[in-house]
């Protein structure tokens, strides 16, 4: 797994020492994934204050959940993905309509991991198991993770509602079958 | 944050696996949260991480967070539990007495016209804050005993009574709000208060300290008023409160806000001192 020289000094991982309260982590944890966060809010929310709204949020998750993050199953990007995807998701059900932000590359196609601007080893894994997913599935999966919901997938796909629901079950187990492959740090 | 478990009957793993896919894409409901509680699966990350590995690969590149919002989750950031003696991250602001001073101008019962002039005076930058909500008392209410509790045992107690603005939420409120500085505790009492319909807007609590900038009051909750009789709710706040200088109570939206546009001013209430 890639190391940041900004932690190339501490034995702890980043999540670790926010956990602990560390002030300069929390700081150096803002740097590093600020953008992912709000890259993902942008696609989940509507824009200007609920952007904003939802980025706060997904921060005052992360600090409290930090002490649950394990090097040893996840990267750490993937870690700060997963608490933010779980408030966006509760965001946009509390407000019970659909996603309006900024979606992201349709297809899992379209990626290139080798291009990719973090060469995160769990990302590049991902992107070669949707790529070995068939066409339908792969871009279920996507669509799914993007924050569609499984009627909207449905209605944009032409597939049936159950063959969607499917779809993205079996594709999340692919992806998760994959990451299991990926060597993980150990604590 | 953990590993799937292997072990199930075909039918256990298959309904497993099709609510934790669900939870990793749209989420679920209460009842399916139970239900995958109840089949002992809800600690399993496997399909979450999984679908974060997907945005991971296909999110390209990314923006940057916008200067402010940095500053301003960095001003709003607290240590994660259970560290919570630990200092948070704060950048120090300049104070702006003039944000106080128009809530002490709603607590002094200005017309919500007036309210809004002040406001606006006021508007940018804008309130910031942490959401979190605070549970409303039920029919028997131990939160009203709680409160009870903490007048008698907590020295330092206060109890001021609320000034209602002009709002129509407001009309012949009345209650009261305890706190207790050293137990960090606190209860806010209404009688009158117009109930809510939780789908359409929400109450909102802010706490300003004393030795924070007072353009970003501590959030106290998000709470409901199911009935106009009296209503006991206890205050969670997320931030430690040194001195609380003034309590105020907004409308919101559903859910709340950390930015108060500050359009309805409820009650407020300033202790002495």
């Amino acid at each position: 797994m890639r190391s940041d020289p900004a932690t190339q000094d501490s034995p702890e991982p980043l999540l670790t020492r926010v956990a602990a309260g560390n002030s300069e982590a929390v700081r150096t944890c803002l740097a590093r994934y600020g953008g992912l966060v709000y890259a993902l809010a942008r696609r989940y929310e509507s824009g200007g204050g609920d952007v904003e709204d939802a980025v706060q949020e997904v921060f005052v998750d992360l600090w409290k959940s930090a002490a649950r993050f394990d090097p040893a199953i996840a990267g750490e990007a993937t870690f700060v993905a997963m608490i933010a995807r779980r408030r966006l998701i509760d965001r946009r059900r509390a407000r019970d309509r659909r996603p309006a932000g900024e979606r992201g590359p349709e297809l899992a196609a379209q990626v290139d991991p080798g291009a990719l601007p973090d060469v995160h080893a769990e990302a590049a894994q991902a992107a070669r198991a949707l790529d070995a997913l068939q066409p339908d599935q792969r871009r279920v999966l996507v669509l799914a993770c993007q924050g569609m919901s499984h009627s909207e997938i449905a209605g944009e796909t032409g597939l049936a509602l159950g063959t969607v629901k499917s779809h993205a079950r079996r594709g999340l187990a692919a992806i998760r079958d994959a990451l299991s492959d990926v060597p993980k740090e150990t604590p | 944050m953990s590993r799937r478990d292997p072990s199930s009957s075909p039918q256990r793993t298959e309904r497993i696996a099709e609510l934790l896919a669900d939870r990793a894409t749209v989420g679920l409901d209460e009842a399916e949260r139970a239900e995958l509680a109840a089949l002992g699966a809800d600690d399993d990350d496997s399909f979450d991480l999984a679908a974060s590995a997907v945005d991971l690969a296909t999110l390209g590149p990314l923006p940057a967070l916008p200067d402010e919002l940095a500053r301003s989750v960095l001003a709003r950031a607290t240590s994660p539990a259970p560290s919570r003696e630990v200092a948070a991250p704060v950048i120090p602001i300049r104070r702006t007495p003039r944000v106080t001073a128009a809530w002490v101008a709603a607590a002094a019962g200005l017309a919500a016209g007036a309210i809004a002039v002040a406001w606006a005076a006021t508007r940018e930058p804008e309130l910031r804050t942490v959401v979190r909500t605070v549970e409303v008392a039920p029919a028997v209410p131990p939160t009203a005993e709680a409160r009870a509790k903490l007048r008698a045992s907590a020295r330092d107690a206060v109890t001021v009574a609320w000034t209602a603005t002009a709002d129509p939420a407001a009309a012949g409120v009345t209650g009261d709000v305890v706190w207790s500085a050293a137990a960090q505790q606190g209860f806010m009492r209404f009688v009158g208060l117009a109930p809510n319909d939780r789908t359409a807007l929400q109450y909102q609590l802010w706490i300003f300290d004393k030795v924070r900038d007072d353009r970003y009051p501590i959030d106290g909750g998000v709470f409901d008023v199911p009935s106009s009789g009296e209503v006991v709710v206890r205050i969670d706040p997320k931030l430690h409160v040194s001195e609380a200088a003034l309590f105020a109570v907004t409308i919101e939206r559903p859910g709340g806000v950390v930015v108060s546009k500050r359009e309805r001013i409820v009650v407020t209430a300033a202790p002495k001192g």
